[in-house]
């Protein structure tokens, strides 16, 4: 387009969405154009980025006239009757144009304007295709023009008023919204109405009766009322709070509050979702206020009695969400300041109810996921009453790292303290208190007070320092370098040289502890600091230690002391096997521009050599775990292969090139110029993921997809399209590296079925049992285990637990990315109950355990997350615990028993992913949600066997039936025919 | 007759552009044909409706630039190759407050949409577009600018400038009768026509305080000239006799550290909060008992509006230039001293301690703001644009 004529705007048409209204069949949409063609003209629905278009007809209506143009009226039907269904929802996104009707010139390029709008996109706009679960989004780009987007969304539930009924029944109405009701058969919708703990640990389900759609429930429509109902008049793009009754199922739900065990929830808050259809389809809506129109709340609150008191449930609203708040009703205690200087911290507040209350009471701390809890005296005064805490004195009788709820109990009941009455919601968000350091037998940590969701007060006790992020680990000759960026709370000032001694723990029990010297640089004003460790050690004794360290350095945690002036400071450095700097490669990492020029450079030569260079049918190249490590079913099916005595050229992609493999295959870096040359030449690639999406599948190669797991949470298109991790499941790359697959390793046909499915591969699939299980049957088990416990240094009489939790989507999403990692169980309970006679290993995701700030150095709590296989890690434990991570379907097979600690079932099952079957009717163990429970489970251990023999035997009839030990021959032998035994073809 | 608005950021939030998107809806509804250009696009959605009628120009659009996804195309990397958005503004004048937000390729496209400029309205709304205004757009063009501040706050340079161009606008509109004097006494004799329409209130049913909450609010920028320091040491000061009071204050801004730093070393966490920006700044005016500004000079302070809208007394500075002119001494708030921490806090307390004065002069401010309605205000508007058609015809 000719930019003067932009700006001039002469000759150019404008065409603006004046408004857009939602009517049964469609929308109707009005434009304004700045000239008056004086005829009718076509509105134009153009794919983006491809060519199909739909036209409908534009007509120009006489009656009004704006300016110098003229108002135009168009109707876009999107049910499937109207004719453009179908085809409206097959695409990705449409841009709207308006073209001069009646002109279909041959070859000449007809002119056409683009619609200009600006609105705020909004639900009660959506149009929906039920089967397909589809919905139509009319919205304004940013760059202020009209298009639609084609999604698929769940649809919403809507709250339209609340109110109490009698004794304590709440009564919710509102519409659930969306491709999952049909309004034509309400019933077949299964509504029901889910109350949840924000801590999702307890649930109940009541029946949602579907009602006719009221006048009540009805806003008033479209145009005439808009957002004109409140505001101004002007913004006319129409936009009515409900929908009507074309596209929603009104409901009423009672709930009796009787019904819910309050004793146990109480001081905790409610909310509320919507469920739509029944066990596999059921999905969780959450019940939202409607944007525009405020719902109706009764504010009577109630007071409900139980046998631990009496319960009030004040009924609001958090942001557009209704909650019920639980507050015990015979103690009530406020906060009304808080202050955190001079080594105290001072509570000052009133006790609410009863009023007035002189006497002595008692100021709680309890820890969160652990069963600690301390107790202080208090004493009011005409309700008032005024609480010092010294931490240095707390620390010592039992205050330790974690987030301590804080309450208040008199006259045996007990209420949470917090910060309602000013009016102020979300503190957590707004309120940071002065961050104290306090030194407690020469070991530092940071205390603070802080409000925690609901307005709650709790204190957080911490390590003072703690590894934000690691920069790179180099290792010269003379000696190591470190940079980190470390958070200091309260920020030491001053300080820019500190010394230190790091603690590497290797193999077989032997352990090197390096002097270090550390500077500091603070960034800004903040409390990070850039740090940059350098060992002091002399050069030569450096030497003799160093392949030693070198390999070890992430075997377990590092821990790391720092002597500043005034206090110590321990905490673990985490290091994963990318930080660590070794050849050309890790350095350039350093150098981001200069990094892209030679990936660019290098791709370009892959480009070339994967044309021109022969396929070398003997080599392959293994990758597992993105190059992390060596391990999986690519390691099993290689050292089946070395076993086989094969000949066949291995090569492996590995981050970390220190490592030593058996068969001394070719290590490449990825990215590195011989990865490059290897991808480009190999005719077999055995991977457990996926390569990366500069790689061009040659003809001739072959490609083999072991996949690393049986799922059990959701995968691909399978995922709950309302859920986060929806997008990231269906990426367009994703779909496109699944293609590239000849070959999917199943271990069992579930997962077979599933992975199929979710990613739409139609290629062969090998269910043929998972490789990486033959472990579990090879004769020399038992042996390879002794060798096992020997590297870790497991002392003779004790017994293993192998700590596996999943990875949570939801942890890793805005400023939670890089808050420290919480167990949801106390690690010194643990060592205290079961320290004696259990070692507990811990196996984390990478990014969790950088994350973690965990030291133990008794050697009954060991941080393995970066041991190269887990499979060894099977081979020694007695127990495991894990909650949804495939590591079960594996685990199965050693027959051994395990614990499902699932502290947020309810949680992940719904809101998160979605699981593929009943992991609480299956499961093979006991699930368990607290810490006490957890533990009594752990001292029954040896009960589980014979209590869950039946559903264990059903489990692994069901994941494990291929499992015999000769999984990684059998892929060998589909796979490469007479590879090896013929030589080259 | 086409009129055009040039603005900073008509997305953002603030007085300005409120007020230009009250005098270009009510010119919309009234039929005018409409424009605002907008240099700069910072968010995706408008904080403020806009009437669909109106065209709406961005220049440099930073909200489409990370979304348009692919690599960009040659010209763009041969601009950023040049460092051409990161070279600093040649036609902004120097002492304009948001001078760093400018660059030459800002400069580049707002010189070419005032040359493209050949007829109709243009109206400028802050000082260095005015300057742009006068130097180089055609003058078949009715050049009318906005001055919102007083001349005097204007550093020395800037005033040079002022003296030297403004002669060559058409007209001057100014929002104090303040400042319509000292800009009559400036440019007398040069045909500039200077005259004053103050800022306008949307006219909207507003949330009515209650005035029972115990709670001080302000809003506006974190930066110095809103001189939140100011009021956040008046209030240490009078939490000693009402501690249950609390202050919240709304807006982000670049001294939001400081102002954190500030509460944290003056203990004041319990009391004052640090909101964030709000999207809907009428609700939370109406769960308000007090409305403080603390400015240090104020263009006109159309928040002091907004607060007497929902009946919320104010105590504010007497600053250059906007409170005197809104706020009635005594009746519907106080005007303390500029500068005056001491005197502040004691205003405060004042209408702390007295409910039923506090109620009074709530109620008096919602009658006596009422001039400020854009159904008045608006037709000075479409009487100046009368004006200048009858001068054209």
């Amino acid at each position: 387009m000719n930019r003067r004529a932009r700006f001039a705007g002469q000759d150019k048409q404008e065409w603006k969405l004046i408004d857009l209204e939602m009517t049964k069949s469609g929308w109707r949409l009005r434009l304004a154009s700045t000239v008056d063609n004086g005829a009718d003209c076509e509105l134009l629905l153009q794919e983006r980025h491809a060519s199909r278009t739909l036209s409908l007809p534009l007509t120009r209506s006489d009656g009004e006239r704006l300016g110098s143009g003229a108002l135009y009226v168009a109707h876009v039907p999107f049910m499937p009757s109207g004719g453009y269904g179908e085809a409206l929802f097959d695409v990705d996104t449409w841009d709207a144009y308006v073209r001069p009707g009646g002109v279909v010139e041959a070859g000449g390029e007809a002119p056409r304007w683009r619609v200009r709008s600006h609105f705020r996109e909004r639900e009660s706009l959506y149009a929906f295709h039920r089967s397909r679960r589809l919905a139509a989004i009319p919205y304004s780009t940013v760059q202020g023009n009209l298009s639609i987007r084609i999604r698929r969304v769940n649809g919403s539930a809507k709250l339209v008023s609340a109110a109490w009924h009698g004794d304590g029944v709440l009564v919710l109405n509102g519409y659930v919204f969306g491709p999952l009701v049909d309004p034509d058969k309400p019933e077949r919708a299964r509504l029901s109405l889910v109350v949840r703990n924000e801590a999702a640990t307890a649930e109940y389900a009541f029946p949602a009766q579907p009602v006719p759609w009221t006048e009540e429930a009805e806003a008033p429509p479209a145009v005439a009322a808009g957002p004109g109902a409140g505001r101004e008049p002007i913004a006319r793009v129409s936009d009515y709070a409900a929908p009507s009754a074309a596209s929603s199922v009104a409901f009423t739900a009672r709930i009796p509050m009787g019904a819910v065990d309050l004793a146990a929830l109480m001081d905790q808050r409610l909310e509320f979702f919507v469920s739509v259809g029944q066990s596999d389809n059921q999905r969780l809506l959450p019940l939202r206020q409607n944007e525009d129109h405020p719902a109706d709340l009764d504010r009577r609150n109630p007071v409900v009695h139980t046998h631990s008191g009496a319960v009030r449930c004040d009924l609001l609203l958090d942001g557009m969400r209704p909650l019920v708040r639980l507050v015990p009703h015979d103690l009530e205690a406020e906060v009304e300041a808080v202050y955190a200087r001079d080594g105290t911290i001072q509570i000052l507040g009133r006790v609410l109810r009863p009023g007035g209350y002189s006497g002595s009471t008692q100021l709680r701390l309890r820890r969160r996921d652990s069963q600690a809890e301390m107790a202080m005296p208090v004493v009011a005064e005409d309700g008032r009453f005024d609480v010092r805490l010294t931490p240095t004195g707390l620390l010592r009788d039992g205050l330790r790292p974690g987030l301590w709820d804080l309450s208040l109990s008199a006259q045996g009941r007990t209420c949470r303290l917090r910060s309602w009455q000013d009016g102020i919601a979300h503190k957590n968000q707004l309120v940071r208190f002065p961050r104290q350091r306090f030194t407690v037998d020469g070991q530092a940590y940071a205390v603070y007070p802080l409000y925690t969701r609901g307005d709650y007060l709790a204190i957080r006790v911490r390590p003072d320092v703690r590894v934000k992020s690691v920069l790179y680990i180099e290792a010269r000759k003379t000696g190591l370098t470190l940079r980190v960026r470390l958070e200091v709370l309260p920020p030491v000032e001053g300080v820019d040289q500190v010394t230190g001694v790091l603690t590497v723990r290797c193999e077989y029990g032997k352990v090197h502890r390096i002097p270090v010297a550390c500077s500091l640089q603070r960034v800004g004003q903040t409390s990070d600091f850039h740090a940059v460790l350098t060992t002091t050690l002399p050069a030569g004794e450096f030497a003799s230690i160093r392949e030693d360290v070198v390999r070890n350095l992430h075997f377990d945690s590092v821990e790391c002391v720092f002597e500043f002036p005034s206090h110590q400071s321990r905490f673990p450095i985490t290091l994963s096997p990318d930080a660590v700097v070794s050849s050309f490669d890790d350095r350039l990492d350093r150098r981001p521009r200069l990094r892209r020029v030679f990936d660019r450079l290098r791709v370009l030569f892959y480009r070339a050599a994967n044309r021109v260079l022969p396929v070398r049918s003997d080599l392959i190249v293994f990758q597992s775990y993105y190059g992390n490590s060596y391990a999986c079913n690519p390691r099993a099916i290689y050292e089946q292969m070395l076993g086989q005595g094969r000949r066949f050229r291995a090569v492996w992609v590995m981050k970390d090139l220190n490592k030593r493999l058996p068969g001394s295959p070719r290590l490449v870096k990825p990215r590195s110029t011989a990865y490059f040359y290897y991808m480009a030449r190999a005719k077999y690639f055995i991977n457990n993921g996926n390569f990366p999406d500069f790689y061009r599948k040659r003809r001739g190669t072959v490609h083999v997809e072991t996949w690393h797991g049986t799922p059990l949470k959701r995968l691909g298109y399978d995922v709950d399209p309302g859920s986060a991790a929806y997008k990231e499941n269906t990426a367009p790359e994703l779909l496109n590296r699944v293609r590239r697959w000849d070959y999917l390793v199943a271990p069992n046909p579930y997962t077979a079925e599933i992975l199929c499915r979710a990613y739409r591969y139609d290629k062969a699939v090998l269910e043929v049992g998972y490789p990486r299980n033959d472990v579990f049957y090879r004769s020399d088990a038992a042996r390879r285990a002794q060798e096992i416990r020997r590297r870790l240094d497991i002392p003779e009489e004790k017994r293993v637990i192998l700590y596996a939790p999943t990875w949570r989507d939801s942890e890793h999403q805005g400023q939670q990315r890089n808050a420290p990692y919480e167990f949801r169980f106390d690690l010194e309970d643990f060592k205290r109950e079961f320290g004696d006679d259990y070692v507990l290993l811990l196996r984390l995701h990478y990014f969790d355990a950088q994350r973690m700030q965990w030291i133990d150095d008794s050697g009954i709590i060991r941080n393995l997350t970066f041991y190269d296989d887990i499979a060894d890690l099977y081979l020694i434990s007695d127990l495991l615990i894990t909650d949804y991570s495939s590591v079960m379907f594996d685990f199965a097979n050693s027959g051994r028993p395990m614990i499902f600690f699932t502290y947020d079932l309810l949680a992940y099952r719904s809101v998160m992913r979605g699981f593929y079957f009943d992991l609480e009717e299956q499961a093979p163990g006991p699930l368990v949600r607290t810490e006490a429970e957890l533990f009594a489970a752990i001292r029954q251990v040896d009960e589980w066997p014979v209590r869950y023999r039946d559903k264990y035997e059903a489990f692994r009839r069901r994941f494990c039936s291929l499992e015999d030990g000769g999984a990684a021959r059998r892929v060998i032998e589909a796979v490469f025919d007479d590879v090896g035994k013929g030589g080259r073809r | 007759m086409r009129i055009t608005f040039l603005i900073f950021d008509i997305y953002g939030m603030g007085g300005t552009v409120r007020t230009v998107l009250n005098t270009a809806n009510y010119l919309a509804a009234h039929g005018q044909d409409v424009e605002i250009v907008s240099v700069f696009r910072k968010n995706k959605d408008p904080f403020f409706p806009i009437d669909p009628r109106i065209r709406i120009r961005v220049l440099r659009n930073s909200v489409a630039a990370g979304q348009a996804g692919g690599r960009p195309g040659i010209k763009q990397r041969t601009l950023q190759y040049l460092r051409v958005p990161k070279l600093r503004s040649r036609l902004i004048h120097r002492d304009d407050e948001a001078y760093d937000a400018f660059s030459l390729m800002s400069d580049v496209k707002i010189y070419r949409f005032l040359k493209s400029l050949h007829d109709g309205v243009l109206i400028t709304t802050r000082p260095s577009f005015n300057l742009m205004a006068a130097r180089y757009v055609d003058p078949r063009v009715c050049r009318v600018a906005q001055e919102h501040l007083n001349f005097d706050i204007h550093p020395p340079g800037l005033q040079r400038a002022i003296r030297r161009l403004y002669p060559r606008l058409d007209h001057l509109i100014t929002l104090t009768d303040d400042d319509t004097a000292t800009y009559r006494r400036l440019f007398d004799g040069t045909g500039l026509d200077v005259r004053k329409i103050t800022n306008s209130a949307p006219q909207v049913s507003c949330p009515q305080s209650s005035l029972d909450q115990k709670a001080v609010i302000a809003a506006g920028r974190l930066v110095p000239q809103k001189g939140f320091d100011l009021l956040i040491e008046a209030f240490a000061r009078v939490i000693e006799r009402f501690p249950d009071w609390r202050l919240k204050i709304y807006g982000y801004g670049r001294d939001k550290n400081a102002l954190q730093k500030l509460i944290l070393d003056k203990h004041l966490y319990n009391h004052v909060f640090l909101m964030g920006p709000s999207r809907d700044m009428q609700q939370e005016l109406a769960q308000a008992s007090i409305y403080a500004l603390s400015s240090r000079f104020e263009g006109f302070g159309m928040v002091l509006v907004e607060a007497m809208q929902c009946g919320v007394p104010i105590v504010s500075f007497d600053c250059p230039k906007g409170p005197a002119e809104i706020v009635t001494h005594g009746e519907d708030g106080w005007l303390v001293e500029n500068g005056n921490v001491e005197r502040f806090a004691e205003a405060l307390m004042d209408l702390m301690g007295d409910d039923e004065k506090r109620r009074r002069f709530g109620q008096n401010a919602m009658r006596n703001v009422q001039r400020f309605d854009i159904q008045q205000i608006g037709r000075q508007w479409l009487d100046l644009l009368e004006d200048i058609s009858r001068k054209r015809a």
